[in-house]
């Protein structure tokens, strides 16, 4: 598998045996799971069929406004255009869904037919072989997507195809903060104690990212256990400021909304939502460059729907819908920028200076060292 | 004839005898299937390897174990699961057995119904819910602090949550109907004829309490704590919304192993580690306590 370049798209054992080994083969198969290392997924062998009313292609992808905008503005036309029955269900699209999806996948199941994964989730995924892979000529449109917000396998077939974009903000309550923080740095600045809300999670945060950035080498810091410990070391000094660690985003606009906790980290798209629903939030773009991030389309290998899914896909990826996404979402499209027509305007509030500007999670990283980095960030936020 | 008859006297008592195993048969099948089997899956598990940005593959590794019991992030977050269990127990059981006492001896019994139906009510909203509730009432802009500040009791608004405090209340407020109606069976059923015997003896009332009502609802007090205790260490959803990272239980942990890193074996490990806990604290208090495991079902001695 090749991992993408960051920030290149022009608009962003020991087996011992023993008495158990003999119940454990025989408990694994009752669970259906035997683990492993993997596959490299494939070609389908279920039995494929048309999706129908009451079987119809079935999309996971984030709940709420995500899903409401989606439904509209993505899905219902869909449906009109290619009289293709589809569904999108309000699930976990994270790591989070890995172990549900890998559990069906060895079932031989589909819970859904293809849902929006983000890049640790897909790079896991492969490792376990639960993707179907497409040729890249199955499709019309996907050539236009970013180059970088594509996973291919190692014969350069897609695994993830670019499904939406988004930036990690600083943000603050209006009524609350006459002086809001705009660069990261502010995570560190006593002024702020007690004040700001921030991603719990070491690998939704990408806080030891943005630390290697501004305060280090950037990525080249974060290739040795070292490098990363002297990243946590600095990290240490954000805990004064933290006046909430949040995983679920609702837990912070709520307190955001109230002015409890009038600042800290937030996607763009979140408060560009709140905003326009009255809240006093304001979003900006952090002077060394906000966190990019993005989610692909992933299709399971045991979809009995590998045709409408390629359709799926394909009419997402059309310019004018990923524009049309875009100017409802307010998240970058993930068209490369010459087939955008967003205005300036809008291109600057859902993207401020680009991608270019953004800082790129180092994704490997977090799957090459996944337990140890969970391990050392869970101590350092619960320490 | 005769043999005709015992013929037949032989199906019947042949059918009788299947049917006496076919009953046996289905709850030792129902426990196997949905209590011996998963927990033998667990167990399994637990010794599997992990793969490292994959999955999981059998083998057979202390590793897990070893992990849990070495690494301070875990060894600190079991002892404060079990600190804060313990606080709530105890929280619950001093606000619980004074209602259910009440309860017990209340005569009335449309009212008796009226508050029951009150304490097992918030048993019919999600734990989700009931979180949320509690962050806005604890929050800086919520209606506790601001009626603090309007009485002078706060010098300035203040917000609990997230926080120890937060979560020691949603715990406690969630888990205290549990508490109740294990003391409400043991106190109901506590001879009223005793308690007037010990009143025409010369008793007070925190006499009649200390050496008649207590020891007599001894029972109902150890199922209650041990059933308040259990729930506390296996509260997942209450801290997430209510605590700080710092008061991340230990289901949490697990919760994260499964969810983000995918790390079934590790999962399954504290799991097992977590239950030999609970074992050994409960078989600790039935000892000490002498109180026996169906004694802890809330019967009275």
């Amino acid at each position: 598998m090749t991992t993408s370049e960051p920030n290149t798209h022009d608009r962003r054992s020991f087996l011992q045996a023993s008495g158990a080994l003999g119940a454990a083969g025989v408990l694994g198969g009752l669970a259906g799971c035997s683990g492993g290392g993997g596959g490299s997924g494939g070609s389908s062998t279920v039995k494929q069929k048309d999706p129908s009313k009451d079987d119809p292609l079935t999309v996971a992808v984030y709940g709420g406004t995500f899903k409401d905008v989606l439904d509209k503005q993505l899905f219902e036309p869909f449906r009109n255009e290619t009289g293709i029955p589809v569904e999108s269900k309000a699930e976990e699209t994270s790591s989070a869904a890995l172990s549900k999806l890998k559990a069906a996948s060895n079932a031989g199941k589909a819970p859904v037919d293809l849902s929006i994964i983000k890049v640790t989730g897909i790079l896991k995924g492969e490792n376990v072989g639960i993707w179907h892979h497409w040729s890249p000529d199955e499709f019309d449109n996907v050539s236009k997507i970013a180059d970088n917000l594509k996973h291919t396998d190692e014969d350069g077939n897609l695994v993830g195809i670019g499904a939406l974009s988004w930036f990690i903000n600083l943000v603050n309550n209006t009524n609350q903060m006459d002086s809001p923080p705009t660069s990261w740095k502010a995570l560190w600045d006593d002024q702020y104690k007690n004040q700001l809300g921030l991603l719990s999670l070491a690998s939704n945060s990408y806080l030891l990212d943005v630390t290697a950035e501004v305060y280090f080498d950037g990525k080249s810091t974060l290739q040795t256990k070292d490098g990363i410990k002297k990243v946590l070391q600095k990290l240490e000094g954000i805990k004064p400021q933290a006046g909430m660690w949040y995983k679920d985003e609702a837990q912070f606009e709520q307190k955001l909304k109230t002015g409890d906790v009038p600042a800290g980290m937030l996607y763009n798209d979140v408060t560009l939502v709140m905003e326009d629903k009255g809240a006093p939030v304001n979003s900006h773009f952090v002077d060394e460059g906000s966190i990019i991030d993005h989610g692909e389309w992933c299709t399971l290998n045991t979809s009995p729907h590998l045709d409408a899914a390629k359709t799926f896909i394909d009419y997402a990826s059309k310019p004018e819908v990923q524009d049309r996404i875009a100017k409802n979402l307010y998240d970058p499209p993930v068209v490369k920028k010459k087939y955008s027509d967003l205005s300036d305007d809008t291109y600057k509030k859902i993207a401020g200076p680009g991608p270019q500007a953004a800082i790129t999670p180092n994704y490997q990283m977090y799957i090459d060292r996944s337990s140890w980095i969970s391990e050392q960030w869970k101590q350092l936020i619960i320490g | 004839m005769a043999a005709e008859s015992a013929s037949a006297a032989e199906g019947r008592a042949g059918i009788r005898s299947r049917t006496k195993y076919l009953v046996a048969a289905y709850p030792s099948v129902l426990l196997g299937l949905l209590f011996v089997i998963p927990l033998l899956m667990l167990v399994v598990f637990s010794f599997y390897l992990n793969v490292n940005g994959g999955y999981f593959k059998p083998g057979f590794t202390f590793e897990n174990y070893v992990r849990f019991f070495t690494h301070r992030l875990y060894r600190g977050q079991l002892l404060f699961t079990l600190q804060i269990s313990f606080v709530t127990t105890l929280i619950t059981l001093v606000l619980g057995y004074p209602l259910a006492y009440y309860l017990s001896r209340m005569n009335n019994g449309l009212v008796r119904r009226a508050v029951m139906i009150l304490v097992v009510s918030t048993l019919w909203i999600t734990y989700v819910i009931r979180a949320y509730v509690w962050t806005v009432l604890l929050a800086k802009s919520g209606p506790i602090s601001k009626i603090g500040v309007a009485l002078g009791i706060l010098p300035e608004p203040t917000g609990w949550t997230p926080g120890y405090w937060a979560l020691v209340i949603g715990m406690a407020y969630a888990f205290l109907p549990f508490m109740i109606l294990s003391l409400y069976n043991s106190l109901k059923n506590i001879d009223g004829e005793l308690i007037e015997a010990s009143k025409n003896l010369g008793a007070g009332p925190l006499e009649t309490f200390r050496r008649v009502t207590l020891p007599l609802s001894k029972n109902g007090v150890i199922s209650g704590s041990a059933l308040v205790f259990i729930l506390s260490l296996g509260v997942y959803v209450l801290p997430k919304i209510l605590g700080s990272p710092s008061q991340w239980t230990i289901a949490i942990i697990i919760g994260d192993q499964v969810n983000q890193q995918q790390n079934i074996p590790f999962a399954a490990a504290m799991s097992i580690a977590l239950m030999v806990v609970v074992v050994v604290i409960l078989g600790a208090v039935a000892r000490f306590t002498d109180v026996s495991a169906i004694g802890m079902g809330g019967d009275v001695q």
